[in-house]
């Protein structure tokens, strides 16, 4: 039934692969690099396990009521004395990593644009607007999202065409058995982006007013398989494995070097300001998602709540990373193996005990 | 609380537009110094890697020309000291153009540099390198600061429209370094000095050829007489337009990408006994002493296509340099692209004529 907090699948779909971008961009092409000239298989290879996974998600959610998320699913069918760990443990995890994602963003401008600039300022602005906008409803965000995703997906359009002429067959082809060494890192990375974002969408589906089931799940796998395969073709393929694994933004180094019809060069500051938005959506996601837990676990005012949750996460972004070296760390090792075993462990979990529970 | 937050953004968005120096260091367009080249030395201090100099953009030939260098133990470091020393005002170096390397320039100094362009949010990835072979790059950038930007121009011009040579960037030197293999860099050297209409005298700088580089050491060089061998081995990109002198006429080669065929002969017990070369090359003739389409003139481009590939690869080989990926392409076994120096070589070159036109408006 619709009210003024629902939204479409569409709407979803759209939000979704817009907080796609923040890790695949950050994350993908390094993580790949290391399979060599088989990188960009690494996300194909995925594709049959995203797909499974899918099955299970909308088999889970199938059991959901109207107006009820993957939170609220959990709760009911486990009971507040077992869910309630398991949704602190989220919500602690999200807040750490809407913390970390605060950071890693405010690195990045320093690095790209404003250098010899401190952290603070941005960490501090970004948690404020992330906090003020988690007070609202997802249907907001959605909307949101829909205005900005085409703006996104043209910049894109516009760079991948444009750095097509870079593109030398000789970093991709032939493929030799030595690169399967390494495969691994890349299919685990490939899961790892698409698998959070996946179980990010089930926590999002309460007021989404049609889900889809499996072939909505699968549609965004395929989407995001599609996006981060032609995203390693077009780094991998313009630097090469190697120089690709070290290089601190491989994306950003990849559109600094696209020069447009001769003349335009130097478009990443430009690139930049409008990574700002997928940053500011998967924060404010994130931060909404552990209100809506908290508020579900613990008789919580939602706003107070939401203010509470930017501002531990702006403290934790400042306090927990002192240095880059750090922060790297967490970006290539902690996060992301966090995210899949919290991706692949709990929700086939949650599955088991679902079936468990109707026997 | 639509009013609240509304108020708060307001507050907000100013400083996010640049009107307020709060997060960042006021930079007027004005004050900005455009950096146009770096140049890399050995340093002179013992406790600094490296020397680097800056020459801005546009900067006049005159005795208080703003000329920057430090040294430090990294580029950055001494980035930094020359920040310092310029009072004039903001270095940037968003838009340099092309990075030289002194003659002295050791494997560290390399990798510093190597490592800076790669690390740095500033400098393009792709920006062409040269190394001077005959002065330092301080040398070098002192004293054609002036000419310097039309002068590699000029030179880049050549590489990409005509085709003389081709240019190597920092990403490709970075990728083959990273990967332990041997790399080609664009060596300039001083062409012959000539006076100018002033009476002074006018150094400037001329394409010499390639230098190889592995592991940031200098490990054989390729002057720019034997370019066609190194155009045909290492099938660069580029139209390949080379002159070169035949029975002391001059004729033009235009080198086909893709025609050349590099393979292991193998005895009967599957022993190395041989590389083979068979080269094609397509010709366009000026002022050719033989009759069209003769087998004198075929002959003549042959042979002295010939003589320029089997040096290039004579001297790929005796380096022990895998700058053309021989050791991938002629899937060789371990060991065996050790052996490559002891091979003979069988250079075979086959010349077409691809226009006549110039010959036929001679008259034949």
């Amino acid at each position: 039934m619709k009210d003024s907090h629902s939204f479409g699948r569409n709407q979803l779909f759209s939000l979704c692969l817009l907080l796609l971008l923040v890790p695949a961009l950050r994350l993908f092409p390094s993580a790949v690099a290391a399979s060599g000239h088989a990188a960009w298989l690494c996300a194909f290879a995925a594709l049959p396990v995203l797909c499974l996974y899918a099955v299970i998600l909308a088999r889970t959610m199938a059991q959901r009521r109207e107006n009820e998320g993957l939170a609220e699913l959990c709760l009911r069918r486990m009971g507040r004395k077992n869910a309630l760990p398991v949704l602190l443990i989220f919500s602690v995890w999200m807040l750490f990593y809407a913390a970390f994602l605060l950071r890693i963003g405010a690195e990045r401008l320093i690095v790209t644009v404003y250098s010899g600039t401190s952290a603070a300022f941005f960490c501090i602005s970004m948690g404020a607007v992330c906090a003020i906008s988690s007070t609202s409803s997802l249907r907001t965000l959605t909307r949101f999202a829909k205005v900005i995703a085409p703006i996104l997906w043209g910049m894109l359009l516009l760079v991948f065409l444009f750095g097509l002429s870079s593109v030398e067959l000789s970093q991709l082809w032939p493929i030799r058995k030595e690169m399967f060494q390494h495969f691994g890192e890349g299919f685990l990375a490939a899961l790892d982006v698409v698998g959070f974002c996946m179980l990010l969408r089930c926590f999002l589906m309460r007021g989404c007013t049609d889900l889809g089931g499996t072939k909505e799940f699968s549609r965004f796998a395929v989407s995001a398989v599609l996006l981060l395969t032609v995203l390693t073709v077009e780094i991998v393929g313009s630097f090469g494995s190697v120089l690709t694994q070290n290089l601190t933004l491989p994306f950003f180094s990849f559109v600094r070097n696209l020069v447009f019809f001769h003349t335009v060069e130097r478009v990443e500051a430009f690139l930049v300001a409008l990574w700002v938005f997928p940053d500011y959506l998967i924060i404010t996601v994130l931060l909404l998602t552990v209100r809506r837990m908290l508020c579900a676990l613990f008789p919580i005012p939602g706003r107070l709540c939401a203010f509470f949750c930017g501002a531990v996460s702006a403290a934790l972004s400042l306090l927990l990373f002192p240095s880059s070296q750090v922060l790297e760390m967490y970006s290539s090792e902690i996060v992301p193996a966090v995210n899949l075993v919290l991706a692949f462990g709990f929700v086939p979990l949650l599955y088991v005990f679902a079936l468990r529970e109707s026997k | 609380m639509k009013k609240r937050v509304c108020c708060i953004l307001l507050a907000v968005m100013p400083l996010l537009c640049g009107c307020s120096d709060i997060y960042s260091k006021g930079k007027d367009v004005g004050s900005l110094i455009v950096i146009d080249a770096l140049g890399a030395d050995a340093a002179d201090a013992a406790d600094a890697l490296l020397r680097i100099s800056l020459v801005p953009f546009g900067e006049k030939q005159t005795e208080d020309a703003l000329f920057l260098c430090a040294e430090g133990e990294t580029v950055t470091q001494a980035e930094e000291y020359c920040r310092e020393s310029s009072d004039h005002g903001v270095l940037f170096f968003h838009h340099i153009s092309h990075v030289l390397l002194g003659a002295e320039l050791d494997r560290d100094g390399l990798h510093a540099v190597l490592d800076h362009i790669c690390r740095s949010p500033e400098i393009l990835l792709d920006v062409p390198m040269f190394r001077c072979i005959d002065a330092s790059a301080e040398e070098v950038l002192r004293e054609s600061a002036k000419t310097l930007p039309e002068r590699m121009l000029l030179l880049r011009q050549n590489a990409k429209q005509n085709g003389d040579f081709f240019l190597t960037n920092a990403s490709a030197l970075l990728d083959r370094e990273l990967r332990g293999r041997v790399s080609l860099l664009c060596a300039l050297s001083y062409a012959p000095s000539f006076e100018q209409e002033n009476g002074e005298e006018a150094k400037t700088l001329q394409f010499a050829g390639y230098e190889l580089v592995s592991d940031g050491e200098r490990c054989g060089f390729f002057p720019k007489e034997d370019l066609i061998g190194v155009l045909l081995l290492g099938e660069k990109k580029g139209r390949g337009l080379v002159s070169v002198t035949v029975e002391e006429r001059s004729a033009t080669f235009r080198v086909t990408p893709r025609c050349c065929r590099v393979s292991a002969v193998r005895g009967e017990g599957g022993q190395l006994t041989a590389l083979s070369i068979d080269a094609e090359v397509s010709c366009d003739m000026a002022d050719a002493p033989y009759a069209l389409g003769s087998t004198e003139f075929l002959t003549a481009v042959s042979g002295k296509v010939n003589a320029m590939l089997r040096r290039t690869a004579e001297g790929c080989m005796e380096a022990n340099a895998d700058v053309f990926d021989w050791e991938e392409k002629l899937e060789l076994s371990e060991g065996e692209f050790a052996l490559l120096s002891e091979l003979p070589l069988e250079v075979r070159v086959t010349a077409k004529l691809l226009r006549t036109d110039d010959w036929k408006e001679q008259g034949q």
